[in-house]
C-alpha cells in the first residue's frame, strides 16, 4: 500500500471540503455567471475568430448588450412604467377604496351578487363577506408595497450587487474559457479522457443551445404578445406580454398562464367580454408562430416530455425554490436527462459499464 | 511618439503566438501565427507511461493524438503491415476522423509518451468557424491521406 499516495488523496479531499465550505456563499454567483457566459460565448468566439483579442471581444459583447438593453428600455420601459402606474392607481387610489372599485367591476360584481344570493338562501354561509375580505386584504398588501420596499432595502441592495457581480465573474470565465476547460480536463485520468471530451462537448451543446434559445424565445414571445394584444386593444399589453414571455419557458402551462393573466386583466378593467375572444385568438396566433417557426429554428428540437412529467417537474420546482425554480425546472430536468442518457450511451461504448 | 503609441497598441491588440512548434506536424504546417494560436486553445496535453493503452479498437473516436514525445504503437487495418510505431511529430486518428465514429485500430505507449489531443468536435468547430483555417486544415488532411494511400498501394510491390 502506497501511504504517500493515500495521504495525498486525503489531503486533496480535505482541501476540496474546506474549499466547498469556504466558497459556499458564492456558488450561486458562479453558477449564474456560468449561465451568462454560456449565453454570450458564441458571440465572443465570433469576434475572436476575426482576430479581435478575447478580452476585447468580451468587452465588445458587453457594450453591444448594454446598447441593446438601453434601446429596449427606451422603447418599452416608458410604456411599462405607465401601465404599471395605471394598474397601481386603479388598485390603490380613487374616491372609493380599491376593494369597492373592484367589487363594482361588471364581472366581479356579478360574482359578488351571485355569492350574496347564495348567502341569502343558505344561512350562515358568509361567502360574500369572505370574498370581500379577500379583495380587501389584497388591497391592504398592495398598499404596504412601498413600506416593504423600504424595510427590505438591504436585501434589495444585495440583490443589485449580486446582479452587478455576475458580468464581472462572467468576464473572467469568458476571457479564459479555454484555460478553465483545459484545467478541468487535465484532472481527468487518461482512461476517461475521450469520454470526458464527449460529455463536455455535449454539455456545451445542450446547455448553451438551450439557454440561448430560452432567452431568445422569452424576448420574441414578449414582443409578439405585446404587439398582438396592443392590436386587439387589451390594456397593459406590454406588462402582460413580458409576463407571458417569461412564463412561456414552461412548456404547455406557460402559455396558459399568459392567457389567464390577459383574461384577468380584461375582466378587472371592465372591458367587454368579446375582448377575451380577441385576446385568446391573438395569443393562439403567437403560440402558432412560436411553436412552428421560432422554437424549431432556434432550438432545433422541442422538449419532448410528457405533460404529466412537465406538471410534476414544475410543481416540484415550485416547492423547492419558488417561482424562479418553477421556470427553470423543466429545461434543467431535460438537460440533466440528456446528459445522463449521453453518459450511459458512452459508458457502454467505452465498455466502462 | 506616434510610433511608440502604435507599437504599444500593437502590443496589446495583436494576438501573439508562441506555438510555432505545432508546424512540425504536416497538417499544421501552412497555418499562420494567429491560426496556430486558435488551434492551441483547443489542444490538450496528455501523458502516458510506457505500456499504457492510449485507446482500443472499436472505442468511440473523439480525439486525434499528435505525438510530442516518446513512441506510440498502433495496431490496425490502416497501418502498413498491420502495425506502426509513431514517433515525435507524427499523429493518429485522422483517417478514422473522416471514415467512421469508432476506432479502427488500438494504440499503446511503447515508451513514456506525451501527446497533444484535439477533439473531433473542436476540429470541426475550428474548420467551420474560420473558413481560411478550415480550408488549410482540410487541404493538408487531403495531402496527408493521399500520401498515406499511395504508401499503402505501393507496399505490395516492394
Amino acid at each position: 500500500m502506497n501511504w504517500t499516495r493515500i495521504s495525498f488523496y486525503i489531503l486533496i479531499a480535505v482541501v476540496i471540503v474546506a474549499a466547498a465550505i469556504f466558497y459556499r456563499w458564492v456558488i450561486s454567483y458562479v453558477l449564474l455567471s456560468v449561465v451568462f457566459a454560456y449565453v454570450l460565448d458564441p458571440l465572443v468566439s465570433w469576434f475572436e475568430f476575426r482576430r479581435v483579442p478575447r478580452w476585447l471581444s468580451v468587452l465588445l459583447v458587453y457594450a453591444i448588450i448594454a446598447g441593446v438593453i438601453a434601446w429596449f428600455s427606451a422603447l418599452f420601459v416608458p410604456d411599462l412604467v405607465q401601465q404599471g402606474k395605471e394598474l397601481f392607481d386603479t388598485l390603490t387610489a380613487g374616491e372609493t377604496s380599491a376593494s369597492d372599485y373592484i367589487i363594482s367591476l361588471p364581472f366581479v360584481s356579478s360574482i359578488y351578487q351571485f355569492l350574496v344570493n347564495l348567502d341569502s338562501q343558505i344561512p350562515n354561509l358568509g361567502l360574500a363577506d369572505s370574498f370581500y375580505n379577500a379583495i380587501h386584504s389584497a388591497e391592504e398588501n398592495l398598499g404596504k408595497l412601498p413600506k416593504i420596499l423600504i424595510d427590505n432595502y438591504q436585501s434589495i441592495i444585495s440583490t443589485l450587487s449580486f446582479i452587478a457581480t455576475i458580468p464581472l465573474i462572467s468576464f473572467f470565465l469568458l476571457m479564459d474559457k479555454q484555460k478553465f476547460r483545459k484545467a478541468i480536463i487535465s484532472f481527468i485520468p487518461n482512461r476517461y479522457f475521450e469520454l470526458s471530451l464527449i460529455l463536455i462537448n455535449k454539455l456545451d451543446e445542450t446547455v448553451g443551445r438551450f439557454l440561448r434559445a430560452m432567452i431568445f424565445e422569452v424576448i420574441a414571445v414578449s414582443i409578439m404578445v405585446s404587439v398582438a394584444l396592443s392590436i386587439v386593444r387589451v390594456p397593459y399589453s406590454v406588462l402582460i406580454g413580458i409576463t407571458a414571455g417569461v412564463a412561456n419557458i414552461i412548456p404547455y402551462f406557460g402559455p396558459l398562464s399568459g392567457a389567464a393573466i390577459a383574461a384577468l386583466v380584461i375582466l378587472i378593467s371592465g372591458k367587454p367580454l368579446i375582448m377575451l375572444l380577441y385576446a385568446f385568438l391573438a395569443l393562439y396566433l403567437v403560440q402558432v408562430v412560436d411553436n412552428n417557426i421560432i422554437y424549431p429554428v432556434v432550438v432545433g428540437k422541442t422538449i419532448k416530455m410528457h405533460p404529466l412529467i412537465v406538471l410534476l417537474t414544475v410543481l416540484a420546482g415550485g416547492w423547492f425554490g419558488g417561482i424562479l425554480w418553477m421556470l427553470i425546472s423543466v429545461p434543467l430536468a431535460y438537460m440533466v436527462y440528456s446528459l445522463v442518457r449521453e453518459l450511459y450511451t458512452n459508458l457502454k461504448k467505452f465498455r466502462l459499464i | 511618439m506616434a510610433v511608440t503609441i502604435i507599437r504599444r497598441l500593437k502590443h496589446y491588440f495583436i494576438t501573439k503566438t508562441h506555438h510555432h512548434e505545432l508546424r512540425r506536424y504536416v497538417i499544421f504546417k501552412g497555418l499562420s501565427n494567429f491560426e496556430l494560436h486558435l488551434l492551441h486553445n483547443y489542444l490538450h496535453r496528455r501523458q502516458f507511461k510506457a505500456g499504457d493503452t492510449v485507446f482500443e479498437k472499436e472505442y468511440p473516436l473523439e480525439a486525434v493524438f499528435f505525438v510530442e514525445k516518446g513512441e506510440l504503437e498502433v495496431c490496425g487495418k490502416f497501418s502498413s503491415g498491420g502495425r506502426t510505431v509513431l514517433k515525435r511529430n507524427q499523429f493518429i486518428g485522422i483517417i478514422d476522423l473522416f471514415y467512421e465514429n469508432t476506432r479502427s485500430s488500438s494504440a499503446k505507449a511503447l515508451t513514456d509518451l506525451t501527446v497533444l489531443a484535439l477533439s473531433r468536435n473542436d476540429f470541426w468547430d475550428l474548420v467551420t468557424k474560420n473558413k481560411a483555417l478550415g480550408i488549410k486544415l482540410l487541404t493538408a488532411c487531403c495531402h496527408f491521406l493521399s500520401r498515406h494511400i499511395a504508401t499503402l498501394v505501393s507496399e505490395p510491390e516492394q
